[in-house]
């Protein structure tokens, strides 16, 4: 049993670095290939997991050697645009300026319920409010609406809004200071005790700062000790 | 793309790593029993194959570890178990019995290895004399 208990510690650790290897993507943005990777990926771990009589490196050599794979297609994928259409396909028009492409839904088998879930996702609820509406190549359904069926935006109705204090930066999480986004933000210890001084508030009472470009900060005191 | 290619080379280096050493270590291994397996079949007194059979014992508890790392603990195991039978017939004499085990381990370890490759270098073959 102790057997067991250790190779599924190693293989969830190798699952974990395998994953992080191949980088941040979402379930729904997965290109075919990464999807099969990472399906795979799982099978290969759970097959030593359950047979002890399986070598350890029977599954995590076949799993790096897919991610290794798969590693070698995305960088070969950004080197050739040819080589990219051959491997994940090329995102096609279903509608275009207005016109429902009825030949691409039959070629793509994708039905007209299906773009109207997308538009619905967008906000849009009537089919002649879209512009285009694009098959992409991870499976999603992308809709741009028609101009007169957007929002407007601060541009079109000409008014000057102020800039955004940029992304804001976490200084202080659960009572503890994190020296990396400090320096980051060539804030001193001395600085920071200063803005806890403001909020009246001590270190270990902070459950989140964080401070943007402009010097704006936001607190949050700790609610559960 | 940096990490990507460093990433890229560490997997290659890993496999690369595995399978060679896989191939060596087997190749070594399957070499090693057979050796002992010969010393053990030209042994004329039954001392001498005393002796041969400790030997073959000591060689399989030493690489043990890492032979278990690369195949089926199954297999290991079967092994295992005709090292067992084998001591046994030798303290018994049995000529016959230790000739027919010897075989069994023989093919055993050449079947060990993984991949086909050992069997292209190491022909095995079929004969009755």
């Amino acid at each position: 049993m102790l057997v067991s208990v250790f190779r599924c510690i190693v293989l969830y650790i190798a699952v974990i670095l395998a994953v992080r290897i191949m980088g941040k993507r979402q379930i729904g943005e997965l290109q075919p290939s990464e999807l099969v990777i990472t399906i795979m990926i799982s099978e290969l771990a759970a097959l030593p997991m359950q047979d002890l009589n399986m070598p350890l490196l029977w599954g995590i050599m076949p799993m790096f050697l897919m991610v290794g794979l798969e590693l070698l297609l995305s960088s070969l994928t950004l080197k050739s645009m040819r080589f990219r259409a051959l491997c994940y396909g090329k995102p096609v028009l279903l509608i275009y300026q207005g016109k429902i492409n009825q030949q691409e839904l039959l070629r793509t088998r994708v039905s007209m319920e299906d773009i109207m879930e997308a538009m619905r996702g967008n906000g849009i609820l009537k089919v002649e409010d879209v512009w285009t509406a694009v098959l992409e190549t991870n499976g999603t359904v992308s809709i741009i609406p028609k101009p007169e069926a957007a929002p407007p935006t601060s541009r079109d109705l000409n008014i000057q809004v102020s800039e955004t204090g940029g992304i804001p930066m976490i200084l202080v999480m659960n009572g503890f200071i994190l020296q990396k986004n400090l320096l980051e933000r060539s804030i001193s210890e001395i600085q920071l005790n200063e803005i806890l001084n403001g909020y009246q508030i001590e270190l270990e009472q902070v459950f989140m700062l964080t401070i943007d470009d402009s010097g704006k900060t936001f607190l949050v005191k700790q609610e559960i000790r | 793309m940096k990490r990507t290619m460093v990433s890229l080379i560490l997997i290659i280096l890993f496999i690369l790593a595995v399978v060679l050493g896989d191939l060596w270590f087997m190749s070594s291994y399957a070499e090693g029993m057979n050796d002992r397996l010969d010393a053990l079949l030209e042994a004329k007194t039954l001392e001498e194959k005393k002796s041969c059979a400790l030997d073959l014992d000591a060689f399989f508890e030493k690489r043990n570890f890492w032979a278990h790392r690369l195949v089926p603990t199954g297999r290991m195991e079967e092994l295992e178990t005709l090292l067992h039978k084998l001591n046994a017939y030798l303290k018994t004499d049995d000529a016959h019995e230790v000739e027919a085990t010897v075989a069994e381990i023989r093919s055993r370890v050449n079947l060990l290895y993984s991949t086909a490759i050992y069997h292209w270098h190491h022909p095995t073959e079929f004969c009755i004399e």
